[in-house]
């Protein structure tokens, strides 16, 4: 399926006005997320499912057609790209040029015509709200340093996951899938989106800190409904000292490892197979992981950072 | 010859490891020796190491004995050089973030 994707993408590139198409053929590389720009989406991700989720759903679906599951990849595929890119360019993470987002323009008008054909014409429009406002909600909180419960957190992180969702329920859907087992599907989902999301606000949240704010740190400041916040740090290393004594680390990885196994039990009741057995894995790491956090907080940060050194000496 | 080579090689990568544990393990020790790479200075590729930059790593290679015993061989130039980029200036990063995907480049 990495494979596939690159063409799909290739293939959209091909759809553009001839001065679009080195952008969108170099658009890893124009976001900042590939390090040249020979590099393709498939080089970008980690995990083969954030790209290619509706190919994974639909080795369950034994009627689905080869035009359905194009349809939807490519609309999956499309919407996840936007999604990244704009939150990019609204992050000030890259400059924000005209031709990027032309290509991120392109790509929204063609992920809408894919889902449309697959039965949903409004599925992305009602993302595309829920995305914008949950990301304005993040926004405002981090800046402010808000104490924020474990529950207020997968509200917001939840509504940020919304473009994961329309492209597979869509397919299901069209496979004649019945509500219940779509609600299982959407669960699944929640389950693999949260649980990615988790576990990279919890390496990456002095980077995220530096950047104007870190779940981290919100998840430290709060001490129960009605209680004092924690004082708000001034500092990277205040910060480092709140987020390392309330163990806000261990939270977020404690609570990738649950949403993991959520999916992946989701998953094994739907025989999506290829995600049961991506997610119990996950889950485990993340188990596992936990473990280490417990018990010298901070591990999950230090270990990110030593990754290369690892890699030479951890055989 | 060949017994001691091996004997010297397994020794050298034992350490290198009990050190990268050393520093995985203890957020403390992991912010002093991020600290102690920080003060050593640049050189361009193929430079002589100066008096300065050789005191800094002796600092450094005396702590980490501090930390995992007297018998540790010491990081060289090369190696501090090394560890520098991926630990101060985060230069090289193989690990990418799984979902954001925030690694700028």
């Amino acid at each position: 399926m990495e494979c596939a994707v690159d063409d799909l993408w290739s293939a959209f590139s091909e759809t553009l006005p001839e001065r679009l198409r080195d952008t969108a053929c170099t658009l890893p590389y124009c976001l900042g997320l590939a390090p040249a720009p020979t590099a393709h989406w498939s080089d970008v991700f980690s995990h083969g499912i954030t790209l290619a989720a509706p190919a994974m759903v639909a080795r369950a679906l034994p009627d689905v057609t080869d035009d359905q599951l194009r349809k939807s990849t490519v609309a999956h595929l499309l919407a996840i790209v936007d999604a990244f890119g704009n939150d990019r360019i609204e992050d000030g993470q890259v400059a924000d040029r005209e031709d990027v987002r032309a290509v991120l323009e392109r790509a929204r008008q063609q992920r809408d015509v894919a889902l449309s054909i697959l039965g949903d014409a409004d599925g992305y429009m009602r993302s595309d709200r829920t995305t914008l406002s949950a990301i304005r909600e993040e926004r405002t909180l981090l800046a402010r340093c808000q104490p924020v419960s474990r529950k207020g957190y997968r509200l917001v992180s939840l509504g940020k996951q919304s473009p994961g969702f329309p492209a597979s329920l869509a397919l299901a859907r069209a496979c004649g899938w019945e509500q219940r087992r779509l609600r299982n599907l959407a669960l699944m989902f929640v389950g693999v989106w949260l649980g990615l999301q988790c576990y990279d606000d919890a390496i990456d949240w002095e980077d995220d800190w530096s950047n104007g704010g870190a779940w981290a740190v919100c998840l430290a400041r709060y001490n129960g409904i009605g209680v004092t916040p924690s004082p708000r740090p001034a500092t990277l290393a205040e910060a480092r000292r709140l987020v390392l004594a309330r163990g806000a680390l261990g939270a977020l990885v404690g609570l990738s490892g649950r949403w993991f196994r959520l999916a992946g039990e989701r998953a094994r009741m739907l025989g999506v197979s290829e995600v049961a057995e991506w997610a119990g894995v996950r889950a485990q790491e993340m188990e596992n992981l936990l473990e280490l956090e417990l018990a010298a907080p901070g591990f999950v940060v230090r270990k990110q950072r030593l990754a290369a050194w690892a890699a030479e000496v951890v055989q | 010859m060949d017994a001691n080579t091996q004997s010297v090689s397994s020794d050298v990568h034992e350490q290198l490891r009990t050190l990268y544990k050393s520093v995985l393990e203890d957020q403390n020790r992991f912010d002093e020796f991020k600290q102690l790479l920080a003060a050593y200075p640049l050189t361009s590729d193929g430079a002589v190491e100066s008096e300065a930059a050789t005191q800094v790593r002796e600092n450094l290679n005396a702590r980490v004995r501090a930390w995992i015993g007297p018998s540790f061989r010491g990081l060289s130039s090369t190696q501090v050089s090394l560890w520098r980029a991926i630990i101060v200036d985060e230069r090289i990063n193989v690990a990418i973030s799984p979902w954001k995907e925030s690694n700028a480049y």
